[in-house]
């Protein structure tokens, strides 16, 4: 099957091309400059940023309609780190609640029309695993310092750390695997099973309850994404007694 | 059951074999074999099939077994939950993510599938 072009996508595109045309470079006119997932995470980032500036502009003591659910929105997140990390956590929220609202976000932007999910795409998820991989390890080694890092590694004494540090090392590699893979299976099957049906059976009513579920797998998935990144997290920074 | 379900799928896959060709003699010219596909024995069609047929069986046990998987650890915590409604909120925590991480096992095996059902069987030669 054919992949459907986005407008926004190929407005972007021309725009480019264009300016491009004015110092002289040329592209070939059947190929995108920039592919549609990331003209669609372009998107989402700006829609994040945009409401998020508008939503505190005036904060008050006593909180309006929207500082009411901007704070909820925030206790869910600090909620979940102090379960898992502790008070000390609290320097972790602005990292894991941007991402997960841009996955959220993400996730959920491509139920429109002519929108797209960036995280359909494999590289997206990947971009957002290797950004909590990164991040945790850098947690760790700001923590431990990077000897002490090295040594939660090895188990609980030296005697066994032949055995320890490979088991480690490949869970760590599978931990940024499964994070990819968990996230781009579910929303690219979502995506992929709203298509087929839309294609095999009526257009409009059939496809409506699979939405319904690809809006609660979607923020199943954010949430999950979240959770997992502090479980790991809270391993890497724990202190032992 | 399961030998029935085992003969309905050899069954069914005995069908889309290509049909066997008669032995021609050694002398024969190889002018007719020319216009085959140069691939070997099998040509892309047909591992096109046999391919989504395995897909297909490993995406169906990959479902059954999650879904005891998940069913299981869902029993236990519902139970434990009417055991002790204080500790609802923990215990609600733990299942979300044990089932998700159950879940992403199935998803693999989808994966899998993808891939075989997007690659372009043509590219290599068998």
């Amino acid at each position: 099957m054919e992949e459907h072009r986005l407008i926004i996508v190929g407005l972007v595109n021309k725009l480019l091309k264009w300016l491009f045309s004015l110092v002289g470079i040329g592209f070939d006119p059947h190929k995108d400059i920039i592919p549609s997932h990331i003209v669609m995470a372009l998107l989402v980032t700006a829609i994040i940023i945009v409401f998020f500036k508008l939503a505190v502009k005036n904060l008050d003591l006593f909180p309006g309609k929207m500082q009411n659910a901007l704070e909820m929105f925030y206790k869910f997140f600090q909620g979940l780190v102090d379960d898992m990390i502790g008070h000390e956590g609290r320097q972790f929220i602005p990292a894991l609640g941007t991402l997960g609202t841009f996955i959220a976000v993400s996730n959920l932007i491509g139920l429109l029309p002519e929108m797209g999910s960036p995280t359909a795409n494999i590289n997206v998820t990947a971009g957002c695993a290797i950004f909590i991989f990164i991040y945790y390890h850098a947690q760790g080694v700001k923590r431990h310092g990077p000897w002490g890092y090295f040594k939660t590694f090895t188990g609980p004494n030296w005697g066994l750390s032949w055995l320890f540090l490979p088991i480690e090392i490949v869970s760590h590699i599978s931990r940024l695997l499964s994070l990819t893979m968990r996230l781009f299976g579910n929303i690219f099957g979502e995506d992929m099973v709203i298509v087929i049906i839309s294609t095999y059976l009526l257009s409009f009513i059939v496809p409506l309850p699979v939405m319904a579920l690809a809006i609660f797998t979607s923020l199943l998935q954010a949430f999950i994404f979240v959770m997992l990144s502090t479980i790991y997290l809270a391993g890497a920074v724990a202190e032992e007694h | 059951m399961l030998i029935i379900f085992v003969m309905m799928v050899l069954s069914l896959i005995s069908t889309t074999l290509p049909a066997q060709e008669a032995q021609t003699p050694a002398y024969a010219t190889t002018q007719a074999k020319a216009s085959e596909t140069p691939a070997g024995p099998a040509s892309t069609t047909t591992l096109f099939i046999y391919a989504i047929y395995l897909g297909i069986i490993g995406l169906t046990a990959a479902a059954i077994s999650g879904a005891f998987a998940q069913s299981k650890a869902l029993r236990t915590a519902v139970e434990n939950i009417g055991r002790n409604p204080s500790a609802a909120d923990s215990i609600r925590g733990v299942v979300i993510i044990g089932l998700a991480l159950i879940e992403s096992l199935v998803i693999y095996v989808l994966l899998i599938n993808l891939i075989l059902f997007f690659v372009k069987w043509t590219n290599y030669k068998f």
